[in-house]
């Protein structure tokens, strides 16, 4: 069985300051979880995958999706299509001047080459499918016209619309209200098995990678510096997870 | 502390808080958990007379406030808000930033005063020059404590001091206001839409949606999620973080 995504010593430099120090990682059909604050380099990691780095960042060393290494030329067949990220807050991410159902159905023209008809129906069957109370009202408004957890559910109809393999959720719910965030990771979840996907769920909170992943990777300046089994996070033994752990305010006592 | 009445507040025409009523006695630390668009900020923004559209009766350390606060309003009252990326000027050091409250409220320059405020908010004269660009996130929100704590109010109005702040920092800002309430015997009133904020820093909490308080409870029932309100139940649940299906 060939790995769904392995990283072997992958740097992300601006010139001559680097900040991704050599990550590696082998991950199959998985939850892998990735922690840290802010800085620690865990959404440049994410963006070296899919090769969609800042202007002025030089990425080196391997990244290789289901067998194949990815390159400049090759990751256009896959980015969007097999392997697709959801950003954090997506009245950013989606095209302001466009109707989300427009949005979708072009996804889904460009990647699947359906005919305009059915890309329309394909549409609203995606947006019913993420628990959209009204597809149809909901494809014909404009980003800014939703709220954070409705974009998010739009967000995540259009990443999934192409069926990819491996999902790259880069802190899906950190910029909405609780309430809203639990039903979005309930989404996220039941799609995840449902399609039998890979995910890496890039977060800066311990509670959720840890319930969410099945492996979490913690990362601080740019460097990975401990892995482990989500359900053995508690007996984590370097000394910066430790204080990630203690850190946390719980509610419990 | 404070004592509000009847208190309705509107942004435009919309009415952001309805008919609310609110009593924080002296030297407690009383917190309010709600959110997006529950009125929460606005409601601290009364209080501190930032935000003028507001009807009801409001009094604090017994006077009654009008729209216009009295001189020397800022002497009692003071507020520290979310973003210390936003809320320090860019281009004043520190130093000018913690001396404007002292020249505003007519004490003069006293640099004294100024590395006074700094040492107690765990910074040392080393910062006393630099731009909030040259700070850390966690210093920029040591500095926004020190300007807010540097004329010695008795009511500190905390608008999620600590949402923008990585954890280990958040740890460390609020171990820090839990230090300087004890010392300087404050009153709080903190804003969060973190149950978990509102439990380690108050004694008393109100549960906040759409304008109202729907619920007013001591910590530890807000900890243990003894709440009657179904809202406050729904919030508390969501509060528990995800739980995976399979």
């Amino acid at each position: 069985m060939t790995n769904l995504l392995a990283l072997d010593d992958v740097r992300v430099r601006f010139r001559e300051h680097e900040v991704l120090h050599g990550v590696g990682l082998v991950m199959g059909r998985e939850r892998i979880g990735i922690v840290g604050e802010s800085g620690a380099g865990k959404s440049m990691l994410g963006r070296a995958v899919i090769r969609l780095l800042p202007p002025g960042a030089t990425l080196s060393g391997i990244v290789a999706f289901d067998g194949v290494t990815l390159d400049d030329r090759n990751i256009g067949a896959r980015r969007g299509r097999r392997i697709a990220l959801i950003p954090q807050d997506p009245r950013f991410s989606l095209n302001p001047a466009m109707t989300v159902g427009d949005q979708i159905a072009e996804v889904l023209r460009v990647h699947r080459r359906l005919a305009a008809g059915d890309a329309r129906r394909e549409t609203l069957r995606l947006l019913n499918s993420v628990r959209m109370r009204d597809p149809e009202l909901v494809s014909k408004r404009y980003p800014h016209q939703l709220s954070g957890g409705i974009g998010q559910r739009a967000m995540i109809a259009m990443m999934l619309a192409p069926d990819p393999d491996l999902l790259i959720a880069d802190e899906p719910t950190s910029a909405l209200d609780a309430s809203v965030a639990g039903g979005i990771l309930a989404l996220l979840d039941a799609e995840v098995t449902r399609r039998q996907m890979g995910i890496i769920l890039i977060s800066h909170d311990l509670d959720l990678v840890a319930s969410f992943c099945d492996r979490v990777l913690v990362m601080k300046d740019g460097e990975i510096v401990e892995k482990l089994r989500a359900s053995q996070l508690a007996n984590a033994q370097h000394p910066y997870t430790r204080q990630l752990l203690a850190a946390r305010l719980r509610l419990e006592k | 502390m404070i004592a509000a009445r009847t208190l309705i507040a509107r942004h435009g025409g919309h009415r952001v808080i309805g008919n609310l009523s609110l009593d924080v006695a002296d030297g407690e630390s009383f917190g309010v958990v709600g959110e997006s668009g529950s009125g929460k900020s606005t409601l601290l923004r009364v209080i501190a007379g930032l935000h003028r559209n507001w009807s009801g009766e409001l009094a604090i350390a017994g006077q009654r406030q009008n729209r216009d606060r009295p001189r020397g309003f800022g002497r009692v009252v003071e507020m520290v808000f979310q973003d210390p990326y936003g809320s320090l000027h860019p281009r004043q050091t520190v130093d000018r930033v913690l001396a404007e409250p002292l020249l505003v409220q007519g004490f003069g320059y006293d640099s004294s005063r100024i590395v006074g405020a700094l040492r107690d908010v765990g910074l040392d004269a080393s910062h006393r020059f630099r731009y909030p660009h040259q700070l850390s996130g966690g210093q920029r929100q040591r500095v926004a404590i020190a300007r807010a704590l540097i004329l010695r109010p008795k009511l500190l109005l905390l608008d999620e001091p600590t949402s923008a702040l990585d954890a280990s920092v958040q740890a460390e800002i609020l171990a820090l206001l839990r230090r300087l309430r004890e010392q300087h015997g404050m009153t709080f009133v903190l804003v969060s839409h973190s149950l978990a904020v509102v439990t380690t820093m108050c004694e008393r909490a109100a549960v906040m949606h759409e304008g109202r308080f729907v619920e007013e409870v001591v910590v530890d029932d807000l900890r243990d999620g003894n709440l009657r309100d179904a809202y406050a139940r729904e919030l508390f649940a969501a509060s528990r973080g995800f739980r995976r299906a399979g």
